[in-house]
């Protein structure tokens, strides 16, 4: 799974890695690029369109500083040519309420973080993987097919 | 008839009968008539005149010879009347002698007249009744009271007794009579006659002068009066006996010499000594002497010479047989006809006992007298009747204004109907106990008394009245209303009531349960103490509450500043001439408040908490009584605003506790994941570049953060049991919810091997995920704590009650030692060490749901034979 681009709003560079571990040992090859913060993360991708970066997969944690997780997601899907771009909150929270809460809010999938190494790189290669594979727009869906030819 | 002779002094005639033709001899005139009868007539006629002719010649032969016989006769005549001449001559001088005697005679006679008359007014002033009789026992004569004795009249004379004494049985004996007459020799009798009189009856002989007996004669001597008063003196000497038998007294009779004449039988018992001793005895002798008192001795020595009467005298001696005795005396001589012996009468009165009665009553109406409680008698309708100083303390009445009222004066209206039930039950020979109810003083103030009342009986036994003791409780009353208020106070500020509320509702009780003539308030100071916060004066106007409220401390305005600032009651006992604080005066006076006083209440650490005010609308000084009221409410209140605002900060500490928990139990699983992960990862990265210990090593840490994990967990959940507030409470199929909770047990039931079964389950008032939550924790507990030869065995049922489910979860694990029953629901609480992991969390957890719907949790045990754990659940929302 090449040629794809993923964004991860990730304060914790020790889970930014184990993400970019659970991607690489799931065969998803893609760009993957790292905001420490909501702030960071909403001035790069809420640009206008020419400029912007259009990702296929956000992955975003509810607990990053300067900018409430919420209030990140409610932004981006209140970003026109964000529309379509699946969200999935990543997140070490138990609260079930936050998981009804984001399902309201447009994000796709609630990925908690399990504490054992083998079971996040697991369930966050998997997720990312699905959601990928289920990407609707045009000419995506290929991608994921030639992928799946590795 | 002519005179024969014609003596010259003599009227004597003769009397010559002759016989006469009888005067029917036919009348010539009558014969002639020529009828056809008159042949015979005729015929008739001349046979009877021949007859006649015939007659008549012989009667004329007869005649001749007659006439001889008279010449014969005639000569004889001749020399009678010679003889005559002589005999008239001797009957001339008997004559005269006649003369002399028939004048002697005459006197006699007139003599006897008069003999007669003395004798017929002697027997008739006798009033003898007497009658004579004949030999033939027929009346011969009586008297007028014989007459009245026998119902005689003259015309009776004549008759046989026996035909009048028919009617008068027993008033005649008539053998007694034929027998005197028989006899001759006089009887007497007691006879009984008309209307039960009675009569001596004397039956004589009657002999006439010449001692001939020609009758009898009969004297009736009414002794009617005499028999009565014979009588009438023995009744009266029954009786005197009788009464000196029964009179309880002892009594002597004693003769000049102090010789005992006759003794009554209580002076036998009283004194214990015999007839023997006693009867003809001086008086010193009875008894081996025990009466040998020379006091007495001179005594009764004057009473016959000088006529002494000795009245109630007293005399106390010591009698060998019965003791020390007092005794009154009683002597005088006993009133007797003239020429009988004298004789003194000596009464004993022992009077020993009586003085003891009477000393004990002296010291029972001493007690009665000084009693510090009021006795007051009363009869059966109430009247008082005895009144002791007590009485009139309590009640303010005098005794000579209450004896002879009726008791309802001291009754206020309210209780009226106290009485005749009181009275009732004293007839009915109860004793009322320690009855409290309130009284009513002269001055008409109320007073709470505990009543006591007896019933009084006279010497027979019967109830006349009552006594009874009243004890002024007021202080004990007041001090139990007080208790109650506080207790009161407690309670509701135990079941959560808001503290001004609880204040309010204690300052209304005390005022009521008091009947206190004034009023409270209680001032709550603020945090910093310089301002009056809050003002409870439920029964002041609200002006008094808007005018305290806030008031500065330092400002001084009234006396509860003053407490505050001195720390110390400050008293005001009229407003209207206290100058300390004018400003108070100007705004209390309006509102009645003329008297009052104000006392810090200070917590257990010094701090004033705020001040109690009493207010009074007349003049006033703290009583001693007031002291002990204060004290409670300042206590009271003290306790209660302290313990309030520990709650407050505790509530407070365990809310921050309770987030810092639930957020550490949060927070802390990211650096634990962290620590994970990273020891996984570098154990993976240098796989083989390791040695075997420091893998174990790695191993060990790993294990260490699962386990941490884990706890984290379990803390998590029941953190969130806490921290998660009632939705809202919805009704839970619990059969679905153990299903639930099976479900996600599923590995250790497979593992262990158990089985768990359920009665049909009802539906309670909870929520869904939580009741899961519990009978996993259950049933996952009873799987773990299983003992190792044993599968185990679960059973989960329920029994429904009113309102609440009681469910129960039994096992045959290893269960629970009876001193852990109350513990293992604490936190943390872990009976067993590694072979049973957990966090001791998951009954504490059960505990907290369960009283999160206002049920309850328990266990009952056999250690080594299972456990059963009981909770309940409400079937309908908890108000």
């Amino acid at each position: 799974m090449t040629g794809c681009e993923i964004v991860l709003i990730e304060d914790n560079p020790a889970d930014v890695y184990l993400v970019q571990l659970a991607l690489k040992e799931n065969g998803v090859n893609c760009h993957m690029t790292t905001f420490a913060n909501g702030q960071e993360a909403l001035k790069s991708l809420c640009q206008p369109l020419e400029t912007q970066i259009v990702p296929d997969v956000i992955l975003l944690d509810l607990n990053t500083p300067k900018s409430d997780g919420f209030e990140v997601l409610i932004r981006l899907r209140g970003t026109p040519q964000l529309a379509n771009v699946p969200i999935a909150i990543v997140t070490s929270s138990h609260a079930t309420s936050d998981k009804a809460r984001t399902a309201r809010l447009g994000a796709v999938r609630y990925i908690h973080k399990p504490s054992q190494l083998g079971e996040f790189i697991a369930t966050v290669g998997q997720a990312v993987k699905e959601m990928l594979s289920q990407d609707n727009r045009p000419g995506r869906a290929g991608n994921l097919a030639n992928s799946d030819q590795h | 008839m002519e005179p024969i002779l014609e003596f010259q002094s003599a009227n004597l005639f003769m009397v010559v009968f002759e016989d006469a033709p009888p005067a029917s001899m036919p009348q010539p005139g009558s014969v002639g008539a020529a009828d056809p009868g008159s042949a015979e007539a005729i015929r008739y006629l001349e046979d009877e005149l021949r007859a006649a002719r015939e007659h008549a010649q012989a009667m004329f032969e007869e005649l001749e010879s007659s006439n001889e016989e008279l010449r014969s006769a005639n000569e004889e005549y001749q020399s009678t009347n010679e003889e005559l001449e002589t005999s008239k001559e001797e009957l001339q001088s008997f004559n005269e002698e006649l003369g002399t005697v028939n004048t002697e005679l005459n006197r006699k006679i007139a003599e006897l007249d008069n003999a007669n008359s003395d004798l017929q007014n002697l027997l008739v002033s006798t009033q003898i009744a007497t009658v004579f009789l004949d030999r033939e026992l027929r009346i011969k004569a009586f008297t007028p009271a014989g007459a009245a004795v026998f119902r005689i009249i003259a015309g009776d004379v004549g008759r046989p007794i026996s035909d009048l004494a028919a009617q008068f049985t027993g008033l005649y004996p008539a053998r007694d009579v034929q027998e005197v007459l028989e006899t001759l020799t006089e009887r007497e009798r007691q006879v009984t006659g008309i209307g039960g009189r009675h009569y001596q009856l004397r039956i004589l002989p009657y002999r006439t002068v010449k001692n001939v007996v020609e009758g009898v004669v009969l004297t009736f001597t009414d002794v009617t009066s005499l028999k009565d008063a014979h009588r009438q003196a023995e009744e009266a000497r029954a009786l005197a006996e009788n009464i000196i038998r029964t009179v309880r007294e002892p009594l002597l009779v004693l003769d000049a010499e102090l010789r005992v004449e006759a003794v009554n039988p209580s002076f036998y018992s009283t004194f214990q000594v015999s007839p023997e001793e006693t009867r003809d005895k001086l008086l010193y002798e009875i008894g081996n002497g025990q009466w040998d008192i020379p006091e007495l001795r001179h005594l009764l020595g004057e009473v016959l010479p000088n006529k002494r009467v000795l009245v109630d005298f007293p005399v106390e001696h010591l009698f060998p047989r019965i003791g020390q005795r007092t005794m009154l005396l009683n002597a005088r001589e006993i009133l007797q006809q003239d020429g009988r012996a004298r004789l003194i009468l000596l009464a004993i009165e022992d009077i020993s006992e009586r003085r003891e009665a009477e000393r004990s009553q002296a010291r029972l109406a001493a007690i009665v007298e000084s009693s510090d409680d009021a006795i007051v008698g009363k009869n059966l309708s109430g009247i008082i009747t005895s009144w002791n100083k007590g009485a009139q303390r309590l009640f303010g009445y005098s005794a000579e204004e209450a004896t002879g009222q009726s008791i309802s004066m001291l009754i206020p209206e309210d209780r009226e109907d106290e009485e005749p039930r009181i009275l009732a039950r004293i007839a009915r020979g109860e004793t009322v106990d320690h009855y409290e109810t309130v009284r009513r003083r002269k001055d008409g103030s109320l007073v709470d008394v505990s009543l006591t009342i007896s019933p009084i009986r006279d010497g027979r036994g019967h109830i006349i009245g009552a006594s009874k003791i009243a004890r002024d409780i007021t202080e004990s009353k007041r001090a139990e209303a007080l208790m109650l208020c506080q207790k009161q106070a407690f309670e509701m500020f135990t079941s959560g009531t808001p503290l001004l509320k609880v204040l309010e509702m204690f300052v209304r009780s005390v005022e009521s349960q008091l009947r206190l003539q004034g009023w409270i308030a209680i001032h709550l100071l603020d945090e910093s103490e310089t301002h009056f916060a809050q003002t409870i004066a439920p029964s002041l106007p609200p002006e008094y509450t808007s005018a305290v409220d806030g008031m500065e401390v330092s400002s001084g305005t009234g006396p509860c500043c003053g407490a505050v600032l001195a720390r110390e009651r400050i008293v005001i006992t009229d407003v209207a001439r206290s100058t300390e604080f004018p400003a108070f005066a100007a705004f209390a006076l309006p509102l009645g408040i003329r008297a009052g006083w104000s006392t810090p209440i200070v917590g257990s650490t010094g701090k004033v908490l705020g001040t109690l005010a009493e207010y009074y609308p007349e003049e006033r000084a703290p009583r001693s009584a007031d002291d002990f009221l204060e004290e409670i409410i300042t206590r009271t209140a003290a306790i209660i605003i302290e313990r309030r605002q520990a709650e407050e900060a505790l509530r407070r500490m365990n809310v921050d506790l309770t987030h810092f928990a639930y957020a550490a139990s949060h927070d802390l699983q990211e650096p634990l994941r962290m620590v994970m992960s990273y020891t996984q990862l570098l154990a993976r990265e240098n796989k083989g570049r390791l040695d075997p210990q420091s893998e174990q090593f790695v191993a060990y840490a790993v294990e260490g953060a699962l386990r941490m994990e884990a706890l984290l967990r379990d803390l998590r959940e029941y953190w969130s049991v806490n921290e998660q507030k009632i939705e809202h409470l919805i009704l839970v199929d619990c059969n679905h919810s153990l299903e639930k909770a099976l479900a996600l047990l599923q590995m250790p039931i497979q593992e262990s091997g158990a089985v768990v079964t359920h009665d049909s389950l009802p539906t309670v008032m909870a929520e869904e995920l939580p009741l899961t939550l519990l009978f996993q924790n259950l049933i996952g507990n009873a799987i773990k704590y299983r003992r190792p030869e044993a599968a185990p065995r679960i059973h989960v049922s329920a029994h429904e009650n009113a309102r609440m489910v009681d469910f129960s979860v039994q096992d045959n694990g290893i269960g629970v030692e009876a001193e852990h029953l109350q513990t293992i629901f604490a936190p943390f609480k872990r009976l067993h060490g590694h072979e049973y992991p957990g966090s001791g969390l998951g009954l504490a957890m059960c505990q907290k749901i369960v009283e999160r719907y206002g049920g309850r949790i328990w266990a009952e045990s056999t250690y080594g034979q299972g456990a059963t754990f009981h909770f309940t659940l409400p079937t309908q929302k908890q108000v």
